[in-house]
């Protein structure tokens, strides 16, 4: 054995002699103030599905809402997903208002910072400051017809946490609160109906998980009895019912649709895919007719596309290969196109995303490679991608923080220099 | 009772069950934290904040075998963005003599643990935690570099620049009248 080899060998106890391992006397601190917070729920950590182990590096939070970021995030993913076509607006219209559903032209795209709402137009790279001050105002969202800003309000962390709804003309002006102050709780999502009246919202009171739907010009609850526990949603896209993730006694998930009055609950996936744990979003198509998801199982994630209007899989776009996983996708505004996400495990300790782009058909071939090749070394999503409301370019996301824009008709990209925050960006649909 | 179960309890919400977890880990965190940061009131906000990830993240953690592993990581992270904060070195590492008078080989014997100490003073928090994890707390290295959040291939350049610079320290430090290429450095 040589010196060096030596040095290798020793180096490990010469460390230990250094710093002389004792017991912390604070550690009895230290322990009761860690535990003095609340668990993230468990299907908010993407490495819980993601066939790739290794991930710890914390999400950054909101400096103003430490912990409770996570779970606000949840509501606001909700609302981000939440085609909120709000009707109670009309009064408030600014601008014409563009249809909920289908090709728009391209507006404004939306974020927030250190708790404060800002909006950016991608052609110019103008910043505004819509909503400011010093209250914790996070993860915006348009209106489906791209007439009001959405948001989530912090109000209090202790003893309870409590939030607001809140909605604003897109540039900031008339606020008010769309959803009076409510204790969170255990909130796992809420969402308005795409016609904007109706409100519904998933939480756990006590330990008891329920999901309600509120009238907001009446602001009746309406509680939904269902035998599953729901964790996300989407309204439909006649604002009729609801299709959600939900979670049975064995923790096994499934998507359901269930109307907002509670009746007609029936089972959307066959748990025998992917061993039955659908995660990460289930965008429905502008023209309601299908439905994108992604199932984990054997390692991998896999990504489908379900005919509502038949209840049948009309796509399923399998992994390519050993080590890869697809999923995560979304609908282009023109019905044609579905954009998802491949990943792939070039090292042990590296992941490579790549946003694709296919027809919305589903033939796993003709799907071609969007943007840059990201590689992540600890994973979260890795890449999120929305389509342009016009359907001409994909706006992708990493949670690093990089944006870019990929045109679809040149295959170019550029990075964009957006701030971005933990929430994901929202672009504002305009009348064509 | 078995690290599994403890695991698996404390991922439900079983405030008992994390705390034998991190009575357990806590002499190898403390001391993690202190060979990082080279300061005993940084280490001690490094392990909170370790601790304080672990509780609220340990429901995503998918394989509850891989728990030492995984809360190395978030030491190491949370050290690494204490030493960023605090952009100061302060040494309290302590110290006690030990006689090398016995052994001809001041690299092979390390006895010095002055020298280590200024040797570890040299290295910058992220070359001081990938050392730590792989010799101290017996990370593979790709585990380490996983931890880190760099390539393998950063790590190995990473580490093979700081045990270079460590046994050049230790060499010059001990004897100075040394050749820094006994001990085989790069």
């Amino acid at each position: 054995m040589n010196a060096s080899e030596r040095f290798d060998r020793d180096l490990g106890d010469m460390m230990a002699e250094l710093a002389q391992p004792r017991f912390p006397d604070y550690f009895d601190e230290v322990l009761e103030r860690a535990v003095a917070i609340r668990q993230r729920p468990a299907w908010t950590f993407p490495e819980r599905w993601f066939p790739m182990g290794a991930l710890t590096r914390r999400l950054p939070l909101l400096p103003a809402l430490p912990a409770r970021a996570i779970g606000m995030l949840l509501i606001l993913l909700l609302l981000l997903t939440a085609t909120v076509a709000i009707g109670v607006g009309a009064l408030l219209l600014q601008q014409r208002p563009a249809p909920p559903f289908g090709l728009a032209a391209n507006g404004l795209i939306a974020n927030s910072q250190d708790g404060d709402i800002y909006t950016t137009d991608p052609r110019t790279g103008e910043v505004r400051l819509i909503v400011g001050g010093p209250t914790a105002d996070f993860a915006p969202t348009f209106s489906r017809d791209g007439t009001h800003v959405l948001f989530i309000r912090g109000l209090q962390l202790e003893p309870q946490e409590v939030i607001a709804v809140m909605i604003a003309d897109a540039n900031g002006a008339n606020l008010r609160a769309l959803v009076e102050p409510e204790v969170a709780g255990e909130l796992h999502w809420s969402a308005l109906s795409p016609d904007g009246r109706l409100y519904a919202v998933a939480n756990s009171a006590e330990g008891v998980p329920r999901l309600s739907v509120v009238d907001l010009a009446t602001g009746a609850r309406t509680p939904i009895d269902l035998p599953i526990t729901v964790t996300e949603f989407e309204w439909t896209n006649d604002g009729r019912g609801l299709i959600f993730r939900g979670e049975d006694e064995s923790s096994r998930s499934a998507l359901y649709y269930v109307d907002a009055d509670g009746a007609d609950l029936r089972r959307l996936t066959d748990r025998a895919i992917g061993e039955g744990q659908f995660i990460g979003p289930f965008p429905i198509s502008h023209d309601g007719r299908y439905l994108g998801y992604s199932s984990f199982g054997g390692n991998a994630l896999y990504l489908h596309v379900l005919n509502l209007e038949t209840d049948e899989v009309t796509a399923w776009l399998p992994v390519p290969s050993e080590g890869m996983a697809t999923g995560w996708p979304a609908f282009s505004p023109d019905n044609e196109r579905i954009a998802f996400i491949n990943y792939s495990l070039p090292t042990s300790v590296e992941i490579s995303a790549q946003a694709m782009v296919g027809p919305i058909d589903g033939s796993p071939t003709a799907a071609q490679p969007v943007g840059p090749l990201v590689r992540i070394p600890q994973s979260t999503r890795g890449l999120t991608v929305q389509f342009s409301p016009d359907a001409t370019s994909l706006l992708i996301t990493s949670d690093a923080g990089e944006v870019w824009l990929a045109d679809l008709e040149s295959g170019t990209y550029e990075p964009l220099d957006l701030p971005k925050d933990e929430f994901d960006l929202a672009w504002q649909r305009r009348a064509p | 009772m078995d690290q599994r179960i403890l695991v698996e309890r404390a991922r439900g919400g079983d405030r008992d069950a994390f705390a034998v977890l991190a009575r357990a880990a806590a002499t190898r965190l403390d001391a993690a934290a202190r060979l990082i940061l080279l300061d005993r009131e940084h280490a001690r906000d490094a392990v909170q904040e370790a601790l304080t990830r672990a509780w609220r993240d340990l429901p995503g953690l998918r394989d509850p075998d891989r728990f030492d592993a995984w809360l190395y990581r978030l030491l190491s992270n949370a050290a690494i963005d204490e030493a960023r904060r605090r952009r100061r070195r302060v040494v309290e590492v302590e110290i006690t003599a030990i006689d090398v008078s016995d052994h001809d080989d001041p690299i092979a014997t390390f006895a010095d643990r002055d020298a280590l100490d200024r040797a570890l003073t040299g290295l910058s928090p992220e070359h001081r935690a990938l050392v730590v994890l792989h010799y101290y707390l017996g990370l593979s290295l790709p585990e380490a570099a996983a931890a880190l959040g760099i390539s393998l291939g950063a790590a190995k350049s990473r580490l093979h620049r700081a045990i270079g610079s460590l046994r050049r320290s230790i060499v010059e430090t001990v004897d100075p009248a040394l050749p820094a290429a006994r001990g085989g450095q790069p």
